[in-house]
């Protein structure tokens, strides 16, 4: 009796101790273990998101058709979230921005007050002007929801454009749907 | 008897509810001239490549930019996902970081085939490598 009492307890301690794990594990960010859920948009929504636009925007040859000498000036202009959360808009921008800066095809201009300032004092001390962006970029997340009885849907539409001295020159999107079963409690 | 054999269609027919498979359709001699890559595999999974077979790659310059197109076939019935990246490198050998080519995941109905693909980052880069893996979601 004492060695099944023993034995129980055993059990018991490694059931618990098992079940308080809280081990953290590296994965790749937003890679194929990465967390998904229907509530947010992850890491790996915004990666697919960056990744299938700017492919979508080199493969177009938009920007090999702009009558400026390479790399063009861009200015990353307002990017407008209609979702239901809180976002930085930065998560798709910045990405996007990166790869089209390394491609040699733009260059970005910072949107940083202290930067462009000192760009401005180094222009005025050569007695030139600091140049323009030509093109800009623009964009739009929106957020749509649907559920039946079993599941709940959400679709993310990232839309994105870019214009050249005003005129839309190309437009791209990509919409990211998820499913996730509702829990059997209602929540 | 009678009942025996309405429980077999009613099996066969739950069994056969979640196996909707793509038929497709197109034109008997393509007009198009794909330049297509000579590749080499390295099979670690072999469920996996029934359910992302790769048909066929092809490659084409954008810009002065390496442009990869995939063909992936799932030829199992049933609806599969997985997950593909590509990665890059450049004519020294070495692996170019790309935020154009993260883990995505592509989803397959069965006996559907599609199209992936992947603009290289720079104009220096000259081969690439792509890596398939099934869903470790679930």
């Amino acid at each position: 009796m004492k060695i099944f009492k023993t034995l129980l307890i055993i059990s018991l301690l490694a059931l618990v101790s098992g079940c308080a794990s809280n081990n953290a594990t590296y994965v790749d960010s937003g890679g194929a273990r990465s967390i998904i859920s229907t509530n947010k948009i992850n890491i790996a929504d915004w990666n697919a998101a960056a990744a299938s636009l700017t492919n979508d925007l080199l493969s177009s040859g938009a920007l090999e058709k702009i009558p400026e000498k390479q790399p063009v000036k861009m200015l990353v202009s307002r990017i407008i979230n209609r979702t239901s959360e809180s976002i930085d808009t930065d998560m798709l921008t910045r990405k996007i921005t990166m790869v089209l800066g390394n491609s040699g095809k733009v260059r970005v201009v910072s949107q940083d007050a202290a930067t462009s300032e000192l760009a401005e004092y180094e222009a005025e001390m050569t007695g030139k002007k600091v140049a323009q962006p030509k093109i800009t970029m623009t964009g739009k997340i929106l957020e749509d929801r649907e559920s039946n009885s079993d599941l709940r849907e959400v679709t993310y539409t990232f839309f994105l454009e870019v214009n050249y001295r005003g005129t839309p020159i190309w437009s791209g999107e990509k919409q990211i749907t998820k499913q996730s079963e509702k829990s059997s409690f209602g929540f | 008897m009678k009942y025996l054999l309405y429980i077999f269609t009613l099996l066969c027919a739950v069994a056969f509810s979640g196996c909707s498979t793509v038929n497709t359709a197109e034109r008997a001699q393509a007009q198009s001239s794909p330049q297509m890559v000579n590749d080499k595999r390295i099979i670690t999974d072999g469920a996996l490549n029934d359910y992302a077979y790769i048909a066929g790659i092809n490659e084409s310059r954008v810009g002065g930019l390496l442009k990869i197109q995939v063909r992936i076939v799932n030829s199992t019935s049933a609806y599969r996902s997985v997950n593909y990246k590509f990665t890059w490198i450049d004519k020294d050998g070495m692996e170019i970081e790309s935020a154009t080519s993260p883990w995505m995941t592509l989803v397959l109905e069965g006996g559907e085939s599609k199209y992936i693909s992947a603009v290289a980052p720079n104009p220096n880069v000259c081969d690439f490598t792509l890596k398939l893996l099934p869903n470790v979601r679930d």
